[in-house]
């Protein structure tokens, strides 16, 4: 379990690196490419966009990549899904929502340890743990 | 309607919306700090940090999640719509600052790396399977708050429109549905953590209850919209469907109907009748909430223009959304559900007892 995790956030560390990599590259050369509207934004609006773009720095990348194959010109974004399915999908999620969420907190509530046995905490968070 | 972008679109609306968002947001952590430190005088200043940073985030979460079906079952709720990303990046800031310093009191200044203590400590120093018993007070609660941090952070990160022309909207809407995993992974961060060692029964009344408030209105608003479809009629010989009467269309102002599985807006505009598609190209706004202004239906949510006899918005903007034939009988209108060309233009028909003499100007 500890080596799994400690990979997990080595490998999440190395994509957040190249995607700060990328963003740096991205708002200098790439951002009034593919999208015009952005060619003579200010600061904030490329500070705000940041985190995202280093979150999405594979999508973006593409995106340029598209735009440059098209010879500059930006093209509207893929249709990824309908409204309807769209509407279905959010109708699902709710479905999920409403048995899930009742189950989680009546069974938390169920099988939590009474008032004697309340779990001892290790060392190293207590006693600032102690609400 | 802009086609340049700018970090924040400010218009008197929106600084109303985050003063009044600010005020609640400071003054309810400043009343819950209060009594917190009150209640329990020998709590740290973090510990009440932690805390009133979880209540206040917790309960936007679930503002976020009503606002939707309020403003569906009520069109008083829209003004809350229409800046709905402000709550939710105030959400994730709040959400980050109890995340660090939960990280920060709970698992810094040890001997591990934080980040993987955050995920490994409960496994190292407990045993959900502890003499043959489930001990559901040692299941790790933390990955949950982290996974649900994570949902929050991508929808602040991408709530600029910037990313709905990247990732249109139907992409950037399925992004914004990473609310709900966040919902449920917050019951079972709250459930697992806190409700295993607090004794008081206001924590879980308080979570129930917020289900509960927002399930119930995600339940009426539903049962509303499928009355709705119900209640649209089908013309068997020419595919045109009865969407309703002229009456109570008031001129310049439009209206949400439903025509076979689409939802579309009629607008009035110099006493003649125009269908249109409901979602603005924007961000998918209700025109048929909207209004017509120098011409043009106007969307409610951010202002965005188009004429209603094609569609088109005026230059130098390019974006189109499609129209629909419209027939009257007397004063009942009939919509066909399939849409015209784009860029057709179309003179809808005249309302019966329209003066034909006044106000035939066109301003398209």
């Amino acid at each position: 379990m500890h080596s799994f995790v400690e990979i997990g956030l080595a490998l999440s560390l190395l994509y957040a690196a190249v995607g700060i990599v990328f963003a740096v590259a991205f708002q200098v050369r790439g951002l009034g490419v593919v999208d015009s509207a952005a060619r003579h934004a200010g600061w904030f609006f490329c500070a705000l966009i940041t985190p995202g773009v280093i979150a999405l720095w594979p999508f973006l990348a593409r995106r340029w990549l598209v735009v440059l194959q098209n010879s500059g010109k930006a093209t509207e974004a893929a249709v990824f899904i309908s409204p309807e399915a769209l509407g279905r999908l959010h109708q699902r999620a709710w479905w999920v929502i409403l048995f899930v969420a009742p189950i989680i907190l009546v069974t938390a509530l169920i099988f939590r340890p009474s008032e004697r046995s309340l779990p001892e905490l290790p060392a190293v968070l207590a006693p600032a743990a102690r609400h | 309607m802009s086609n340049h972008y700018r970090a924040i679109d400010w218009n008197r609306q929106k600084r109303r919306y985050d003063l009044v968002l600010a005020a609640i947001v400071l003054g309810g952590a400043a009343v819950f700090l209060g009594v917190s430190a009150w209640v329990s005088p020998e709590s740290t200043a973090e510990t009440l940090i932690l805390r009133t940073t979880s209540i206040t985030s917790f309960f936007l979460l679930h503002v976020v999640l009503a606002i939707g079906p309020l403003a569906r079952l009520d069109g008083r709720f829209l003004p809350l719509l229409y800046n709905r990303r402000h709550l939710g990046v105030t959400l994730f800031l709040l959400a980050l600052v109890h995340g660090f310093l939960a990280v920060f009191q709970f698992h810094a200044l040890g001997d591990e790396n934080p980040l993987v203590s955050l995920f490994t400590a409960y496994g190292r120093d407990y045993a959900v399977l502890q003499n043959g018993r489930f001990q559901i007070a040692h299941f790790p609660f933390e990955p949950f708050g982290v996974f649900a941090l994570v949902c929050l952070f991508l929808l602040a990160a991408l709530s600029h429109d910037f990313w709905l022309r990247q990732l249109g909207s139907g992409l950037w809407k399925s992004f914004h549905l990473l609310v709900y995993p966040a919902y449920l992974a917050l019951v079972a961060h709250v459930a697992l953590g806190i409700l295993q060692t607090e004794r008081s029964p206001v924590l879980p009344l308080l979570l129930g209850l917020g289900f509960v408030t927002i399930a119930s209105l995600h339940l009426l608003a539903a049962g509303q919209e499928s009355k709705r479809l119900r209640a649209s009629k089908l013309l068997a010989s020419d595919g045109f469907i009865e969407v309703g009467t002229t009456d109570g269309l008031v001129e310049g102002r439009a209206r949400v109907v439903i025509v076979g599985s689409k939802r579309l807006a009629l607008v009035r505009h110099l006493d003649r009748i125009y269908a249109t598609s409901n979602r603005c190209r924007h961000q998918g706004g209700p025109l048929g909430e909207g209004q017509i202004v120098y011409g043009c239906l106007t969307c409610p949510w951010h202002g965005w223009n188009y004429q209603p006899n094609d569609g088109c918005s005026p230059p130098p903007f390019e974006e189109i959304i499609p129209t629909y034939r419209v027939r009257l009988e007397g004063t009942k209108i009939w919509v066909h559900p399939v849409a015209l060309p784009l860029r057709t233009s179309t003179e809808g028909p005249l309302v019966p007892g329209a003066n034909l003499s006044t106000g035939t100007t066109s301003k398209l």
